[in-house]
């Protein structure tokens, strides 16, 4: 029995999992890799490898799924290779390996036929990035179209050329009119 | 964690299809992919039974396919920049065409299209020159077309995110403007400092642009002193003369592939040969780290010399407002010393 | 989109710019204490740029030229008082405005300022890019550093002894005057000096 007792707690897993390289980030920017569908989309999915128990009951889903469907699904993705490994003893798990060279695991445990197939499906489409929370929905390759804030955007060009403090740039401006001015703009007959 | 599984033809047959050329034989791919150094691998040497991934399926190697791959390579890259840096110098599209095309670009392509785990070599885990080199050889052996696509597909994407003064960094871009602006008939080029502010300070900025004939702004920036300003307006005006804009458009995809790139063999003028005889049209020696273009050791000893000198220090430092009148046994009572504005304030 | 985006040398030189200090200058002739040392504080903290963050230390710095002629509405320059020292039990001082103005013609404009930076940790930083001179002479390195002018707070108003007597007769007449009516002084009154109170004893001259 340990002195201290060890007790799971959520924050350092969460400060642990945020340091990992290789670990789940919280929330990031879009990436893409390698420029995919910029010019060409190529499935990043390379291999995806389904381990299945040939006696248990819990890889039922898994040898129905290989049974029916996995030939047809290898058969319309032809650059994506399937394996099928039978492993005794062992939880029934899809493993996918993607170009940025991120392997998936999804455990298999118990689903059923459908299930499987789903899970399949959606290994297909990914791009093997981390699932994360986007920082923000928009993403683009240009920053700004009609071009970013400045100090200098909106001072006057007159201000260039003037050696300052002038007085033509000190003048109060006000939108209500002074009497001084009324009487000028309304002369009296 | 990875896949110890691993059938090399079923890999080869999907990388065919992944690569868009799966018309192409299996013996040709793995020449392609099967480096000079895998013949030394001890285990290929000695003819060990059922060596990964196989000596018995192919004996050659890829050096010549690696040769010829990089100059189809090189050569429809060149024709896709021609056709979009149309009005660009032939030098700077060779410096495009080398930086897109090296190892590290090439290795980082590959690596995603899976070639690491293919190529047949004796170095573990594979050397970026090794899988560049793949790549290279997969050109090799694809038919002209094929490359073209290759080359628009995988290579040319790395164009949005290239900054074209950073691969041409010209050592002396406002001798280079002058020469190309004089060979279109201006006659006065100057640079004009348009702001500045916080000249004798810590942050300086200032604004320069460069005008043709004192009319036209031909190109503007910002710069930390008024030196690096006049360089950086210069590059940029050297930018918005060879159209590389920000508003340009590249063409990808089947946009790109349906233009006769063809017809773009012949290379650009030469810069060298445009401006006059002295310029310098060398590039600069990004390899040395330059000096930080911020001032401080200047700017504290300024502020030491000069303008505390004049003005003295701010009123935080030189004002107590919260002031203590002194130890309890300096203190005074308060009816006795009235305080006055030049005791307090 | 992509991973690879290398920070180019346009971009710092843009990243340089958009965050650049500035220096502005503004005359404090006839301006209110209050509206200009708000108009002030605004600039200091950066909150006329629309990068604005109090982290980010994006103020500017703001030169003030003829601090001596800094205005106060109505009696303020009476009735304002300026506490000092609160720290002791039996030892405060109240000033009124006018003493400061005549020890330190630039105090109240600091103190102005001061105070419209908010009551926070970060006025202590910000003030210290406030420059202060009292009429419109400034030392040359402050003149070069200067690149854009704030407009006043205030219209700045015109003595009556400062129309000429051209403008005078250009103005349009609205009221009837009689003969020898005297409109207004065309020479301004010597100022009679501040008052003293006579020691008792002494008669008043």
């Amino acid at each position: 029995m340990p002195s201290v007792p060890r007790v799971d707690r959520l924050k350092p897993i969460y400060t642990a999992a945020k340091a990992l390289n290789f670990g789940w980030r919280f929330s990031d920017f879009l990436k893409i890799p390698a420029y995919n569908g910029i010019s060409r989309y190529t499935n990043q999915l390379h291999r995806i490898t389904v381990r299945f128990c040939k006696q248990s009951e819990s890889s039922v889903g898994v040898r129905n799924f290989i049974e029916n469907q996995i030939v047809e699904i290898g058969r319309k993705n032809p650059s994506v290779v399937i394996y099928a490994q039978p492993v005794r003893n062992s939880n029934p798990s899809i493993r996918a390996e993607y170009g940025n060279g991120r392997t998936l695991q999804i455990n298999a445990k118990n689903m059923t036929e459908t299930e499987v197939s789903k899970d399949f499906h959606l290994l297909f489409s990914r791009s093997g990035e981390p699932v994360v929370k986007l920082e923000s929905r928009q993403s683009a390759l240009c920053p700004s179209v009609q071009g970013q804030w400045t100090p200098i955007t909106w001072l006057p060009t007159a201000m260039n050329t003037e050696s300052l403090p002038a007085k033509q740039f000190s003048e109060h401006k006000s939108t209500a009119t002074s009497a001084t001015e009324y009487i000028l703009q309304n002369q009296p007959k | 964690m990875g896949n110890w599984l691993s059938d090399y033809n079923s890999e080869l047959y999907a990388f065919g299809h992944r690569i868009g050329a799966p018309e192409i034989s299996e013996n040709e791919y793995v020449k392609a992919l099967t480096n000079e150094s895998f013949f030394e691998r001890a285990d290929v040497e000695e003819q060990v039974e059922r060596a990964q991934p196989g000596a018995e399926i192919g004996t050659e190697h890829n050096g010549e396919l690696v040769r010829k791959g990089e100059e189809r390579l090189s050569i429809w890259l060149k024709r896709y920049l021609r056709f979009h840096l149309a009005k660009a110098p032939e030098e700077l599209i060779d410096s495009v065409d080398s930086h897109l095309l090296n190892d590290e670009c090439l290795a980082g392509i590959a690596g995603h299209l899976g070639i690491d785990h293919l190529v047949r070599t004796k170095e573990f885990p594979i050397s970026q020159q090794s899988s560049a080199d793949a790549f290279r050889a997969l050109a090799g052996i694809f038919s002209d077309e094929k490359v073209k696509n290759l080359v628009i597909d995988f290579i040319v994407p790395q164009l949005v995110d290239i900054d074209f003064a950073d691969i041409y960094p010209l050592a002396d871009p406002l001798a280079v403007l002058t020469d190309l602006l004089k060979a279109e008939g201006v006659t006065e080029i100057e640079p004009r400092l348009l702001r500045s502010a916080g000249e004798n300070s810590a942050e300086p900025i200032f604004v320069v642009a460069i005008y043709a004939d004192k009319q036209k702004n031909v190109g503007q920036s910002a710069g930390e002193s008024v030196t690096i300003a006049i360089d950086m307006a210069a590059r940029e005006a050297l930018l918005r003369l060879w159209n590389i804009t920000s508003d340009r458009v590249l063409f990808f995809g089947d946009r790109a592939a349906s233009v006769p790139l063809e017809k773009y063999s012949e290379p650009n003028y030469s810069l060298t040969k445009k401006c006059a005889p002295g310029t310098n049209t060398s590039l600069l020696d990004e390899s040395q780290p330059t000096e930080s273009p911020d001032n401080l050791i200047e700017a504290v000893l300024r502020y030491r010399n000069i303008v505390d000198a004049e003005v003295g220090k701010s009123y935080t430092k030189r004002l107590r407002h919260k002031f203590s009148r002194g130890s309890l046994a300096k203190r005074s009572f308060r009816y006795l010393v009235k305080p006055k504005p030049y005791t307090v304030a | 989109m992509s991973y690879r985006r290398v920070a180019s040398r346009f971009d710092r030189v843009n990243q340089w710019l958009q965050f650049s200090r500035q220096w502005h200058v503004i005359d404090a002739n006839q301006q209110d204490a209050e509206l200009l040392g708000d108009k002030i504080a605004r600039y200091l903290a950066g909150k006329h740029k629309p990068i604005y963050h109090p982290e980010t230390d994006c103020g500017d710095h703001v030169v003030v030229t003829n601090c001596k002629d800094i205005a106060m509405h109505a009696f303020d320059w009476k009735h304002t008082v300026y506490k000092f020292n609160m720290e002791y039990p039996k030892s405060k001082a109240d000033i009124p405005a006018w003493q400061i103005h005549e020890y330190d013609p630039c105090r109240i404009a600091f103190l102005s300022v001061y105070r419209s930076l908010g009551n926070n940790l970060l006025r202590r930083r910000l003030i210290q890019r406030l420059h202060l001179f009292p009429d419109s002479e400034m030392p040359e390195f402050v003149r070069q550093n200067v690149g854009s002018q704030l407009r006043q707070v205030q219209e700045v108003v015109k003595r009556a002894d400062e129309y000429t007597s051209e403008e005078r007769a250009r103005f349009p007449k609205v009221v009837k005057f009689a003969e020898g009516h005297v409109v207004d002084w065309e020479k301004s009154i010597q100022n009679p000096g501040r008052h003293s109170k006579p020691v008792p004893g002494q008669k008043e001259k």
